[in-house]
């Protein structure tokens, strides 16, 4: 019988297409957007590119030969060059280009260097700090030269000696990708979500709350038979659901969210039995219609998929810094910190602790509603 | 006014679903004006990264110097203890470089051999650490010069610290800047910010609601009991029309209030008050759309579905949650069909405006009328939408 209900269940889960709407298709839709747009934030705020910098030497001016040379030299790391020099032959050239944003800055050489800015932003930044540098060093030589003129000559073999000052002693398991909290929010909102699929299960077993569960009530089949058989099902449906974003993510937008694929998979059946036994929780719990059942579980995994950093991913890490228990605490941070876990450090202390949580929580939820739907009769329907 | 009380009736048995974008909004307005610290200059102000600096060779002069340099010139971020906390600031942006001066890096400086290297984390490649390596390197080479030609002592401290103080006194030493005339930098206000988070939450509401509104009003049952009473068909559409226009300007009004509210420690300049303009023209826009999607959409669950898809879709790719500057050129092309980006445009213009002159405002002026013309070809869709259905009525 068991299995008898769990196959009519499986059917009518599947043609459940208002339901599948919020499960499935939205999720999709929203990662096909943030797949159009995230990829192109990586690039051009967090990673570096080479500076458009002018360059005027007053003719009047004898000049300083290295200057010229140092900036076109500079280098941001092997192979990549620190700036793209444009050598102006007047100031209103180097105006024009200025205002046309083809450069961020450009230095006019007369007596002193003077840099002309448009803003203040990284480029300009940058632009600054390397002729003060320059002009740091050609007063540090000056200043050398005074005390003790016999060095001078060691000077430029001490600039010939390249000195790597520093060493890489990253110890992620990836490279870190705060856009990657948008696509972890976006998983944690689809788990969040299984919540319209229990709810709807634990309304199909109360005989006060559908006509379908009138008639479950009246046949010979234990509730808790009707109970497993239905979140079983539904869990199952849930979870594919789940299963299809992640390869949507990985094999089409080409997100990489880590390489421990049985981690991930545990993490999303985990996730999906947590929003699920939220929403079978609310269904059991709430003595109301189903209007407010489901506005209840839109509100709450809309507030949580916010929290979690869906629409600004400083949300989340402005919350969680704020009270550091809502890391753990809030299902939505809940899930995606599980997710971040995997993906980024390579012990598993954080994975097995989100994994615990999310399954003591969803066995917690089922706890109560089994408490609250058992031996539960109905006088007058 | 019977139709005008039935539409009321129905806003306010759906405020708890409506209101669900009001909350969103305002916890996003706290949560984004508690963030906020950034001070405004006259002057040329370096954009500093954040650092984290964990000093393990303290108490010794080339270590605690440098150690108190890179401090003064970055964002210093509090040192964490364990690995895991350093990593997790890294990656939510918190530190943009964590590094660690070794034990035994300031005598192994002072030798020469430079053998122990400063220990970094960081985004290889990235902006941060750029600015960072760049630091660090315009501070070490110049010690090096000072220490390498100096012949100096390992164990005269007097000796270092003086070196170390002449470090300081260069890397004070600064190239001039200009800005070119006119270009004078304002804090900058948080209005902007908010009142593009606010179209997400006016395109939710309003779609939500007039969809409520609308389904009711087109439902078989009741446009037939409508048709029969003495009513007018004229004064029935023209309490529907005003029925959604004061839903649609009670949500504006109260998320303008809202966002104005909090951006008043900013000041209300001239320009906030074209911000108040435009995000006006964009509820209208955003009202036509809201009746074509009602017409078309019966189902309610559909219809919240459709609410979210259009909300935060055009939230994404119009530029309200994600700068539209940072899109690929395909993104920006197709947000050009979405009146939200045109919102956006306005607004972005709208700030900057420092003079009042037709040539300044013409541009706002101009996406306003685009926003406007959306609106046009909404109305135009939805009356073709509705001449279709009442075909096929009764």
């Amino acid at each position: 019988m068991f299995w008898n209900i769990f196959g009519y269940r499986m059917k009518s889960n599947v043609r459940d297409f208002s339901t599948l709407f919020w499960t499935l298709a939205f999720p999709l839709f929203l990662a096909t957007f943030f797949g159009l747009v995230f990829p192109n934030i990586t690039s051009s705020t967090v990673t570096f590119e080479t500076v458009n910098v002018g360059f005027y030497e007053n003719s009047a001016y004898g000049g300083d030969p290295y200057l010229l040379e140092s900036l076109k030299s500079a280098k941001q790391s092997e192979g990549i060059d620190l700036f793209h020099v444009t050598v102006f032959e007047s100031i209103e050239a180097s105006e024009e280009a200025l205002n046309n944003q083809e450069i961020s800055g450009y230095a006019e050489v007369a007596e002193e260097v003077v840099l002309h800015m448009q803003g203040s932003g990284f480029n300009q930044t940058i632009i600054k700090s390397f002729f003060d540098q320059y002009a740091q060093i050609s007063s540090a030589i000056r200043d050398v030269a005074r005390d003790n003129p016999a060095a001078l000559e060691e000077v430029s073999a001490l600039f010939e000696k390249e000195v790597n000052y520093t060493t890489s002693t990253f110890a992620g398991r990836d490279k870190p990708d705060s856009i990657l909290v948008y696509f972890y929010s976006l998983i944690a909102m689809t788990c969040l979500y299984g919540a319209f699929q229990g709810q709807k299960e634990i309304m199909n077993i109360q005989a006060n709350q559908s006509q379908l569960a009138a008639r479950q009530n009246v046949s010979p089949v234990p509730k808790l038979k009707l109970f497993g058989s239905s979140i079983l099902s539904v869990t199952l449906v849930q979870y594919l659901s789940i299963l299809i974003l992640l390869a949507y993510l990985v094999f089409v937008l080409r997100i990489n969210i880590g390489d421990r694929i049985g981690m991930i998979l545990a993490a999303a059946f985990a996730g999906c039995c947590l929003g699920i036994s939220f929403g079978a929780l609310v269904g059991a719990v709430v003595k109301a219609g189903e209007g407010i059942k489901v506005a209840i579980i839109i509100s709450f995994s809309m507030i949580l998929s916010f929290l979690s950093g869906m629409m600004q991913s400083s949300v989340k890490v402005a919350i969680e810094k704020a009270v550091p228990v809502f890391k753990y605490a809030l299902p939505g941070n809940l899930i995606a910190n599980t997710f971040y876990a995997i993906y980024y450090f390579n012990s598993n202390e954080r994975f097995y602790f989100g994994m615990a949580l999310m399954i003591g929580i969803s066995i917690f939820f089922y706890t109560i509603v089994i408490l609250v739907l058992r031996r539960q009769k109905y006088a007058s329907i | 006014m019977q139709v005008f009380k039935v539409i009321i009736k129905t806003i306010r048995k759906n405020l708890h679903v409506l209101s669900i974008y009001l909350v969103v909004f305002v916890f996003f307005l706290i949560l984004m004006s508690s963030l906020q610290t950034s001070e405004g200059s006259t002057t040329f102000s370096e954009v500093k990264r954040s650092v984290m600096i964990i000093n393990k060779d303290s108490g010794n002069v080339i270590a605690d110097a440098f150690a108190d340099f890179m401090k003064k010139s970055s964002i210093p971020i509090a040192p964490v203890e364990t690995e895991e906390e350093m990593l997790d600031a890294l990656f939510n942006e918190e530190a943009d470089y964590i590094l660690v001066i070794p034990e035994g890096f300031s005598k192994d400086f002072l030798s020469g051999s430079h053998t122990v290297q400063l220990e970094q984390q960081s985004v290889a490649g990235s902006r941060g650490a750029v600015w960072t390596d760049m630091k660090i390197r315009k501070y070490l080479d110049l010690l090096r010069l000072y220490t390498e030609l100096s012949d100096v002592d390992a164990n005269d401290t007097e000796a270092i610290a003086k070196l170390s103080a002449q470090v300081e006194t260069q890397m004070n030493k600064e190239t001039k800047v200009v800005y070119p005339t006119g270009v004078q930098k304002e804090k900058e206000s948080s209005v902007p910010y908010f009142s593009k988070f606010m179209a997400y939450s006016l395109m939710a509401i309003t779609i939500l609601g007039v969809g409520t509104i609308l389904k009711l009003f087109t439902g078989r049952d009741f446009k037939n009991r409508l048709r029969c009473s003495p009513e007018k068909t004229s004064s029935v559409n023209l309490q529907l029309v005003l029925g959604n226009l004061c839903f649609a300007f009670t949500a504006w009004a109260v998320m303008t209030l809202v966002c104005l509210s909090f951006g008043l420690k900013d000041g209300l300049k001239l320009w906030v008050w074209v911000l108040v303009l435009n995000s006006l023209v964009f509820m209208i826009t955003t009202l036509c759309m809201s009746v074509v999607i009602g017409l078309v959409v019966k189902n309610e669950n559909v219809r919240t579905f459709v609410a979210n898809v259009v909300a935060l879709g055009s939230s994404f790719l119009s530029g309200i949650f994600v700068p539209i500057e940072f899109q690929s050129e395909t993104v920006r092309k197709i947000a050009g069909f979405i009146p939200a980006f045109w919102y956006v445009k306005a607004v972005e213009e709208a700030k900057n405006l420092t003079s009042y002159a037709w040539s300044d405002i013409q541009p706002i002026a101009a996406y306003m009328a685009i926003q406007l013309g959306f609106g046009v070809a909404f109305i135009c869709v939805a009356m073709a939408v509705s001449r279709e259905k009442s075909r096929h009525s009764i």
